[in-house]
């Protein structure tokens, strides 16, 4: 009985020393892979960018509204009534606290129109920006603003143009 | 008993040693050479995870491929989101100096958001080829790979885990 005690203790001596050796040879490293699914990005415009009544005479001028909705005037242009004056509004939403680059239109795009007549819409400002970052319920507001190159005697009427704010999360 | 048994191994040890030394004068002696190295054992350690970070599903399945040097594509339905802190995995690997081995990445794994899951393989590595372990007994082995979002993969946080086996050659 003692001696098959020992002859076992012997075999298990081997199968440790296998063991050993095996683990000399090679070895195991466990690394984890993650990745997170996010909501899409999405963009929805609300108000329109609106400068409201302006006035021109026989000088250059601009007309701006900041993203805060304020306007103001410079050169030949002056202001006229304030009625409908508002800074472009969006509302983003997506993946909750996520930031996000916002890009608005460059000089030298964006116009509007009256029939045959133009005027350019230029520096384009936001709140917030150039990067957002969503709530955590995962939407922010976004407000626009721009400046507006109003002509020499600019022909009256009711002008009109689109542009175009794309947000990415980065 | 214990005694006893230990004063006969010590007794047939000298009648070896005796035997030896006879032989040796009734016949020539060569020397040839033998021997055996010691070498440092293989060990693997992980540095940093294998981190796609942000995906966007899609209406149609897509990937999002990590390189082993760090850039993120995507391809079909599946769109970058947030990169920051995404990385390729990476590890250390020690042992002898100057010693080869093979690397074994992983087939294919499963990173789950405990209900859903994706399926990350094609595993890539950088350096390819063997592994070297050069003359400070250390080399850096970067992993990636590839995720396999499907449609409308649902949202939430992935993980799973791969292993990586080093084995001298």
């Amino acid at each position: 009985m003692k001696r098959m005690s020992t002859m076992a203790l012997a075999l298990a001596g081997l199968a440790l020393g296998t063991e050993a050796y095996a683990a000399q040879n090679s070895a195991i490293g466990t690394g984890t892979a993650n990745a997170r699914i996010i909501t899409a990005i999405s963009i929805t415009p609300g108000t329109a960018l609106n400068f409201g009544d302006v006035v021109p005479s026989g000088v250059v001028g601009t007309v701006s509204v900041d993203a805060a909705g304020v306007r103001t005037s410079a050169g030949g242009a002056s202001l006229g009534g304030a009625t409908g004056v508002a800074a472009g509004a969006f509302t983003i939403n997506g993946q909750a606290s996520a930031t996000y680059a916002i890009t608005l239109p460059a000089n030298g795009v964006v116009t509007v129109t009256s029939g045959a007549n133009s005027m350019a819409v230029n520096g384009f400002v936001s709140n917030p920006g150039p990067t957002g970052t969503l709530t955590a319920g995962g939407t922010q507001p976004l407000a626009v603003g721009a400046t507006l190159s109003v002509g020499v005697n600019q022909a009256a009427g009711s002008y009109t143009g689109t542009y175009q704010v794309t947000v990415a999360y980065n | 008993m214990k005694r006893r048994l230990s004063a006969l191994g010590l007794a047939a040890g000298l009648l070896l040693a005796g035997g030896t030394g006879e032989a040796a004068q009734s016949s020539r002696t060569v020397t040839a050479n033998t021997g055996a190295r010691i070498i440092t054992a293989i060990s693997i350690t992980k540095l940093v995870d294998l981190e796609f970070k942000d995906i966007v599903p899609g209406a149609a399945a897509g990937t999002v491929v990590m390189s082993p040097a760090g850039v993120r594509t995507s391809t079909g339905g599946a769109t970058l989101g947030t990169g920051v802190g995404s990385s390729p995995a990476s590890f250390r690997v020690s042992g002898q100096p100057s010693a080869r081995f093979a690397i074994v990445l992983p087939n294919s794994v499963a990173v789950s958001n405990g209900v859903q899951t994706m399926t990350v393989n094609t595993f890539r590595r950088a350096p390819g080829g063997a592994g070297n372990l050069g003359a400070g007994g250390a080399q850096t082995i970067s992993v990636g790979a590839t995720c396999r979002v499907a449609a409308n993969q649902a949202g939430g946080t992935y993980t799973g885990n791969f292993n990586v086996t080093v084995t001298y050659n």
